[in-house]
């Protein structure tokens, strides 16, 4: 029971949240990179393919600035 | 052109003369499930934010609620892009001699299919539908010489258009080259 009290506190402490964080980062870059790397052949087919990746970047990063921002400030 | 190479290699005197891909409305209803969950944390908002105060002792939880729902939209965002990259991407090139299709199939598997004008015997456009008729999107079926094979591309935008402009690029072709009828 003390060690289940101990996950649960380490579980939701802050620190936790903030490796949430850095999963979900990690996990969006990761995934980027090689979504992009593979889609490169298209770029040169429709140079709108190159244009959706960028918003794309753009967007996940401005939501995990948002995101890391809030959890500073909670 | 050079990094298209791997996908399409276009001929000597090839030139890309149109690219088809599936009607928008197809994108937008696929969409319908992404609005639904990009709301559904919002309904229970209180809720949410009444249950983060309570485990995270010491914690803003309207501010908390912020943090995970904007992970959820990251999750969302990413959907987002990968449908309508694969509505994107899925395409059909018509060129002066031949039709690519380029079908994707998940996130790393795609599949190249090609075929000359002159093997084209009869295009048969399919709009079923109320919705079909008055967005003007709906199958179209091109039989070929091979032996039973058919390309179809589901939901295509503008088929009538489709065809027509398929059975003039071929038209061109013979007009050209008298001899290449199969």
């Amino acid at each position: 029971m003390f060690e289940l009290d101990g996950i649960a506190s380490s579980l939701t402490s802050t620190k936790a949240l903030w490796w949430l964080w850095a999963l979900f980062a990690v996990g969006f870059i990761l995934l980027s990179a090689v979504l992009t790397y593979h889609w490169r052949p298209y770029y040169a087919l429709d140079p709108h393919v190159k244009a959706t990746r960028l918003v794309h970047h753009i967007g996940g990063s401005v939501l995990l600035i948002i995101a890391a921002a809030l959890l500073f400030f909670a | 052109m050079n990094e298209i190479r791997p996908l399409v290699r276009l001929n000597p005197g090839e030139e890309i003369l149109f690219m088809i891909r599936r009607h928008l409305f197809v994108f937008y209803a696929r969409l319908i499930s992404l609005v639904v969950l990009f709301f559904i944390p919002l309904f229970f908002a209180v809720l949410l934010i009444r249950f983060f105060e309570n485990v995270y002792d010491g914690l803003s939880g309207g501010l908390l609620f912020g943090f995970f729902y904007m992970l959820w939209l990251i999750v969302l965002w990413f959907i987002f892009f990968l449908r309508w990259t694969d509505y994107y991407l899925d395409v059909w090139i018509v060129t002066n001699m031949r039709v690519i299709d380029i079908e994707h199939k998940g996130i790393f598997n795609s599949e190249v299919s090609t075929f000359r004008l002159e093997e084209v015997r009869d295009v048969t456009v399919e709009m079923k539908g109320v919705v079909a008729a008055f967005l003007k999107f709906g199958t179209v079926t091109i039989h070929t010489a091979g032996e039973g094979v058919d390309f179809i591309i589901k939901d295509a935008a503008h088929p009538l258009e489709l065809k027509e402009s398929l059975l003039r690029a071929q038209g061109a072709l013979l007009e050209k080259h008298p001899s290449s009828t199969v």
